[in-house]
């Protein structure tokens, strides 16, 4: 029941936050309707890491204790990561067509990053789907999952000098929408954005571990009755 | 102390035992360095042939080169044994886990240098790259990316060893991971050739040096778990 | 005011707002179906010992 509460509290929060940052902020000045766009991007992209660290320390907690919640949190972690991110991307094309002028700007460490940070996840989703026996599945995505971790901030640094070898065109930078110094109705449009999808990304997180741990209980039944050695033998050299 | 010794010595009769079959049956080493050269061919069609462009785009189709065969170089060093079911007994025998995951990646990273050792002059002939200045420079990089390459591939190679899909698998999961160490990989190459004019090289270098130490150790942390299951 | 601009905004929010939608639902979906069967086996007694 509390899930409930927390779902129908996080279609209103989206609701609300959408309405506010589409219809009461003023457009941006410099950067004009566009810029309603990075409420979006930013926060997509914020739950986006967040799954991805906590995709990675359930790997580690899988591998040192085998708890069966690990891995649905882990794969919870993936799932609504990869929704995350790829929101992310799509925001950040949607603002830099008509910003930067250009969909894609391979200049831009972000961008490159989480389009990289995506196929990351979905190979870690790819080799989840192609394991049939659970606690195999569980243990190669761990290890998926902690290689992708340490893969992140050497793809971000490398991205980041290998546009100061190329010298990047100077297009508006996203950095400068977080700036400290926007007008209290910019940062109030983000906060409560963020706000809003906390609440959205805590309830698809619950509802992505419980099923998982109902796919769990499900196999190991499946495994205790009579109908063993389908799985573990359907693969080859078991 | 001992157990150093003792994983390297595992590792050394790993990668012997796999160098042996490698000479014994010779169509991997044969079939990837005959990919290595295709490859490098069809990037000349791919790109037409201005040479200027060609030339531009030198140190990128190197990579491009090393790492697709470099693919298939670790996952056939584990074919090998999931065909006949060996890999099984691999994880059975009393030995260190890290000591067959480095023999396993030191074949890796053997067949990734005779790779570069094809491709780089390759390079040269068909890209009409100058490399006359920046020899001891470029075998560095190659070393280092091979390296780097050879830890991760290696360590992939046996998560996915035992599936179905592995050959679409394999690609699937590695190329992103490496896109860091290609870029590092190609920038470094970029700048040997072109001098390095502001001095960027060393830093390319420690970058791909630290993703070398970082998924070796990754690599020798978790490859037994692929086994052990 | 850019029309074309808005036409970006829309489309922005349309598709991820949308996308997380469809995926929470086939959440809901996934989960009802799996708790049905659950119950299920819960009701029907184990066959092996």
């Amino acid at each position: 029941m509390a899930t409930r509460v927390l779902g129908i509290g996080a279609v209103v929060a989206v609701a609300g936050a959408t309405a506010f940052s589409l219809f009461v902020v003023p457009a941006d000045l410099n950067q004009g309707e566009p810029q309603r766009i990075m409420y979006l991007h930013v926060a997509s992209a914020w739950f986006a890491y967040l799954s991805f660290v906590i995709t990675a320390v359930a790997s580690i907690w899988w591998l040192v204790r085998r708890d069966p919640r690990a891995d649905a949190v882990a794969l919870a972690g993936a799932e609504v990561g990869v929704v995350f991110t790829a929101s992310t991307i799509w925001a950040g094309m949607m603002w830099g067509r008509p910003v930067w002028g250009t969909f894609w700007d391979w200049g831009d460490p972000r961008l490159t990053t989480t389009a990289v940070l995506l196929a990351l996840y979905i190979g870690y989703l790819l080799i989840r789907r192609l394991t049939d026996e659970p606690v195999r599945r569980a243990t190669r995505a761990a290890v998926v999952g902690i290689i992708a971790a340490i893969d992140i901030p050497v793809v971000h640094f490398s991205v980041i000098w290998w546009r100061g070898l190329h010298q990047g065109p100077t297009f508006g930078d996203p950095e400068h929408v977080l700036n400290p110094a926007a007008p209290s109705q910019f940062v109030a449009a983000l906060l409560l954005m963020l706000g809003a999808f906390s609440l959205a990304w805590l309830w698809l997180m619950l509802k992505r571990y419980r099923l998982a741990r109902l796919e769990w209980d499900a196999e190991d039944a499946v495994r205790r009755s009579g109908l063993t050695g389908l799985a573990a033998a359907s693969e080859p050299g078991s | 102390m001992r157990t150093a010794t003792h994983n390297l010595s595992v590792a050394g009769v790993i990668a012997a035992k796999d160098l042996r079959a490698e000479l014994r049956g010779r169509q991997a080493v044969t079939s990837t360095l005959f990919l290595a050269a295709v490859t490098m061919l069809i990037f000349g069609f791919a790109l037409g042939p201005d040479e200027d462009r060609l030339a531009v785009a030198g140190p990128g189709l190197l990579w491009l080169a090393i790492i697709l065969s470099g693919i298939l170089a670790v996952g056939r060093l584990h074919h090998l044994e999931t065909d006949d079911g060996a890999f099984e007994l691999l994880g059975l025998y009393p030995i260190s886990r890290t000591g067959i995951y480095l023999g396993k990646a030191l074949g890796g990273l053997a067949a990734m240098l005779v790779i570069g050792a094809l491709v780089l002059p390759l390079t040269v002939i068909l890209f009409a790259v100058d490399v006359a200045s920046a020899v001891p420079g470029l075998l560095l990089v190659i070393a280092l990316g091979s390296i780097g390459f050879a830890a991760v591939g290696t360590l992939y190679a046996g998560l996915t060893v035992r599936l179905r899909a592995r050959e679409v698998l394999l690609p699937l999961l590695l190329l992103p991971v490496v896109a860091p160490l290609l870029l590092a990989a190609v920038s470094a190459t970029a700048l040997l050739l072109a001098g390095d004019p502001f001095g960027e090289l060393p830093a390319w270098l420690q970058l791909l040096a630290g993703y070398d130490l970082a998924m070796l150790l990754a690599g020798g942390l978790t490859y037994g778990l692929a086994l052990e299951e | 005011m850019n029309v074309s601009d808005v036409v970006f905004v829309i489309s922005a929010y349309g598709v991820i707002l949308g996308a997380i939608a469809i995926y929470a639902f086939t959440l809901i979906r996934r989960l009802r179906r799996a708790q049905q069967a659950a119950d299920e086996l819960e009701e029907t007694p184990n066959p092996a010992p």
